[in-house]
């Protein structure tokens, strides 16, 4: 009953502050019987820019879901991160910093990680080449957006991957590994299908991610000679200046990614559907690690290289940048864009605000992923039903729209007063505009696809006896997901609040739309530095958020994570 | 026992409202308490894109000659909030009452379609002809100049361009950086002049050059910084303030003169609190907060203050070919549409 309950206040929540403000968009470009459509769709530049997003979002789900899934399997299945001192007490699990440090670009905002490539890699001047004495690479254009965006993309394969492992069942691994399975078979045929619902489920995000994203093709792909545009890019171009008419044109635009995203999603949930291993899973059981022998260090040393290239050389650049006078190869080292950026009142509270909204509405997401993903069915592959699937894929719609359009969206929805005078006497005056809660709102509706999706692929692998037996037992349908589902999918929603919580604090694109006088976020600071006031100490707050990023990491998973939880053993 | 989690959670739920700012009111339902009773006080909310730093030395002023009005600011770049009050009118709300950022042709418009509200503040007499708009539906507070780029380390004093056009000889081919005219007002106001004086052929010539045109004022100083490109142009306000961090960028005003972007001030017709928003502007364009603008680095709309620190002084600016005159903002106006796409067809070009 309470669950049933909870199911009416979520649709309808997310139907009023999720849907209302796509609707209300998709009705600006419909107006005069759909001819902003119309006129968008005959124009060559619309196609090129579609074709450019579409190629951009194959080819980054196609790098980054492979890479982050062999990573996730490399640390969850083989001794390749295991500290190899047998007097460690953390013997037999991964190093929590390799964890951390694979997961560092989700903290970074993807704007600033492509500053830092344009820094190392542009054709012209570009670090790398001077090094190296000529022009060897050039980043700018197409590919170079994909290569940056891949490396900020994959962390969501990562994590998803490496939840789906850790709730996976060791036992089917070694019990097809006593059956006499190479490690080849038992990985094709056993650990292979067990990744495959999550590795799908973040291909589909990686997919929609990348045809959503912004900072990093504006700045790789226009930045290039000729220019790239890509349909995010070209809605900014809609959207900056204003005009008459230009707000339709962007809607149309925004319409027709959201149409092709969710063609996509659609692909992407079929295949992984197909895949899906139901498996029960009673006593948690810590997996046999395959060790790699000879293999370990050249594998190794290749993660090694991997990190150092992918995450430390643009972090080292950010936070060098950050205490350089200048962007000039020569300029001086000085404290002082620190001192500058500490000396505002306004930046711990824009780090406050932001480190309360990345909790808030992570937190909003997992909850509702997860009640999203129980409302489309009970636990256990194809036993969704109709309205439960249409909602939870509901629920992942606003992810598919760019940032700007979402935001216009919810400022055309809930800029007005909205009072609920009762008896006379009490008045309750919902304001939304400039408050915290409408950037939350913004976070919550645009990152619920990663809870739903999270959670949905967890749910997918529980096979549904555990939740029926329960039930026979006499347990509620909340004591049943309460004691016997939530155990199993616990990693994979920490998951989810991981990789909605970083993108969370570093949000920009939304919030500076949306915030308000006294609400400004780490991201609308950060945006603030960059375009106007000074942009080396735009990544002072980049290094601060990394930090912070780091600190949440070890909240969650660390050590001060398992004082919480004690009873949580992997 | 139910009761008693009732009773904890409805507090709960107001606690969390208020948290974010949502607000319950005890007692019979009133409208906004400043509405029009003419005096000069209650909340004015301000939309700008100045400087954080210009804000906070203009906020004592304020706090000083209208200590009853309570000044809220909504900083943003100028095309954010463009865009954040264009949607909010479109939803019949606008949430301020004055705005002061950097793109005319957006007050222009704004104009033309009755959002503003015409004031004809005292301080506008004294202010050069050319920096107020003959409807008195905005005036300038303060002025950008787009300049002539170049890096210092790169391209000798007497190398770098002279004009504009300059820019686009064959021997910057493949060196020279703008900021992306669909993406900032300012940068788009200096296209829209140049093709007004030189021509739609200009587009082909810049085309041309391998002009990378991309990102914001400050993206682009930062490619002409770091050596990337060699010469470009550029706001002064952003290339002052990198020189005083020693940054190799250095400006040159261009022969035929700069292209000045004023930076309007103007009431919105819907105004929830006009008499105050009215006393607000006054004091914006007092010569005491005019001085505080000069400190951010941009010229001030009065001639008889000094300008910023290594600028030329105002005079000098308003002598320039690319005037806001009458016949300009009649062609650039409605105009803009079809340059915006011209631009971005041209520029796309294999």
């Amino acid at each position: 009953m309470l669950l049933r309950l909870l199911f009416v206040v979520v649709s309808a929540l997310l139907c009023v502050f999720g849907l209302t403000p796509v609707v209300v968009m998709l009705a600006t470009a419909a107006r005069d019987f759909g001819a902003p459509f119309v006129h968008e769709l005959s124009d060559p530049a619309t196609r090129q820019a579609w074709l450019n997003s579409v190629l951009l979002s194959a080819a980054v789900t196609l790098i980054a879901v492979p890479v982050g899934a062999s990573l996730a399997w490399l640390l969850e299945r083989t001794d390749l991160g295991v500290r190899s001192s047998p007097f460690a007490s953390t013997a037999g699990e991964s190093s929590e910093w390799l964890v951390a440090a694979l997961t560092l670009p989700l903290a970074i905002p993807p704007y600033l990680l492509a500053m830092a490539w344009a820094l190392l890699g542009n054709g012209r001047n570009g670090l790398i080449n001077r090094w190296l004495g000529h022009a060897w690479i050039d980043l700018y254009g197409l590919d170079g957006t994909i290569i940056v965006l891949a490396t900020t993309a994959y962390p969501f394969a990562f994590v998803a991957v490496r939840a789906a492992l850790m709730r996976a069942d060791p036992s089917l691994e070694e019990a097809a590994r006593l059956a006499g399975a190479s490690t080849f078979r038992v990985v094709r045929d056993v650990t292979w299908p067990l990744m495959m619902p999550a590795a799908a489920a973040a291909a589909g995000l990686v997919f929609v991610f990348s045809m959503a994203s912004f900072g990093v093709p504006y700045l790789m792909g226009s930045g290039a000679e000729p220019p790239v545009y890509v349909m995010t890019t070209r809605i900014f171009r809609f959207t900056a200046l204003g005009g008459e008419g230009m707000l339709a044109r962007a809607a149309a635009l925004a319409g027709l990614l959201l149409v092709t995203a969710l063609i996509a999603q659609l692909l992407l949930a079929r295949l992984g559907q197909r895949h899906t291993v139901v498996q029960v899973r009673g006593k948690v059981a810590r997996p046999q690690r395959i060790a790699l022998g000879h293999w370990r260090r050249p594998l190794r040393f290749a993660v090694a290289a991997f990190i150092g290239i992918i995450v430390v050389v643009p972090v080292v650049v950010i936070a060098a940048t950050s205490f350089q006078s200048t962007f000039a190869p020569d300029a001086r080292w000085t404290p002082m864009h620190w001192q500058n950026v500490w000396s505002r009142d306004e930046t711990l509270r824009a780090f406050g605000h932001s480190v309360i909204l990345a909790v808030a509405a992570a937190g909003i997401v997992s909850v509702f992923g997860l009640l999203f993903a129980r409302m489309a069915g009970p636990p256990g592959p194809r036993r969704t039903s109709f309205i439960g699937r249409a909602f939870s894929s509901l629920a992942t719609l606003p992810h598919a729209v760019p940032g700007t359009v979402l935001a216009i969206g919810l400022i055309l929805t809930f800029t007005k007063e909205f009072r609920l005078i009762i008896f006379e006497r009490i008045t309750f005056v919902l304001f939304l505009p400039g408050t915290l809660a409408l950037l939350c709102i913004a976070y919550a509706a645009k990152y619920l696809a990663f809870g739903v999706r999270g959670a949905r692929a967890a749910m997918d692998q529980v096979d549904a006896s555990l939740e029926e037996s329960a039930r026979l037992s006499g347990a509620s349908t909340t004591g049943a997901l309460r004691d016997i589902v939530w155990p199993l999918i616990s990693p994979a929603v920490r998951a989810s609040f991981v990789v909605v919580a970083l993108p969370c604090l570093s949000e920009l694109t939304m919030s500076v739309l949306l915030f308000g006088a006294q609400t400004e976020t780490a991201g609308t600071l950060l945006f603030e530095l960059q375009s106007y006031a000074d942009p080396p100490a735009a990544s002072v707050v980049a290094v601060v958020l990394m930090l912070i990023a780091l600190m949440l990491h070890a909240l969650i998973h660390g050590a001060v994570g398992r004082l919480f939880a004690p009873s949580e053993d992997r | 026992m139910v009761l008693l989690r009732g009773a904890f959670v409805v507090p709960l739920f107001i606690l969390i409202f208020e948290l974010f700012g949502c607000r319950v009111e005890m007692g019979p339902p009133d409208r906004r308490s400043h509405e029009a009773d003419g005096s000069v006080q209650g909340e004015v909310m301000v939309y700008t894109s100045m400087y954080r730093h210009v804000i906070d030395a203009v906020k004592p002023i304020l706090r000083k000659e209208l200590p009853k009005v309570n000044v809220r600011w909504l900083r943003g770049g100028s095309e954010k909030i463009a865009t954040r009050l264009d949607a909010e009118i479109a939803a019949g709300a606008p949430q301020a009452d004055l705005i002061l950022t950097s793109d005319p042709l957006w007050y222009e418009r704004l104009g033309a379609a009755g959002h503003l509200a015409p004031y004809a503040s005292l301080r506008a007499l004294v202010m050069p002809r050319a920096l107020v708009h003959p409807t008195g539906h905005f005036v300038t507070a303060r002025i950008s100049t787009m300049v002539l780029a170049y890096n210092e380390r790169l391209v000798r004093e007497e190398d770098a361009p002279r004009r504009f056009t300059d820019l686009f000889d064959p021997r910057w081919h493949g060196k020279v950086t703008t900021p992306d005219p669909l993406g900032s007002g300012t940068t788009f106001t200096t296209l829209a002049f140049l093709v007004h004086a030189h021509g739609p052929q200009l587009l082909e010539r810049w085309k041309a050059a391998r002009t990378v045109s991309s990102g914001g004022n400050s993206s682009t100083l930062t490619r002409i910084e770091s050596g990337e490109h060699s010469v470009g142009f550029v706001l002064l306000e952003n290339i002052l303030k990198a020189r005083k961090n020693g940054s190799p960028v250095q400006f040159r005003l261009p022969e035929e003169g700069p292209v000045l972007v004023p930076g309007p001030i103007a009431i919105l017709r819907d105004a929830p609190n006009p008499a105050a928003a009215r006393a607000v502007y006054d004091l914006l364009l007092s010569p005491a907060v005019q001085r505080a603008v000069v400190d951010g680095l941009m010229h001030a709309a009065f001639d008889d203050l000094s300008p910023p620190e290594g600028a030329p002084p105002l005079k000098t600016l308003l002598d320039t070919q690319y005037q806001w005159s009458q016949p300009f903002i009649a062609e650039a106006v409605p105009k803009a549409a079809a340059l915006r796409a011209d631009f971005a067809r041209i520029m796309s070009a294999p």
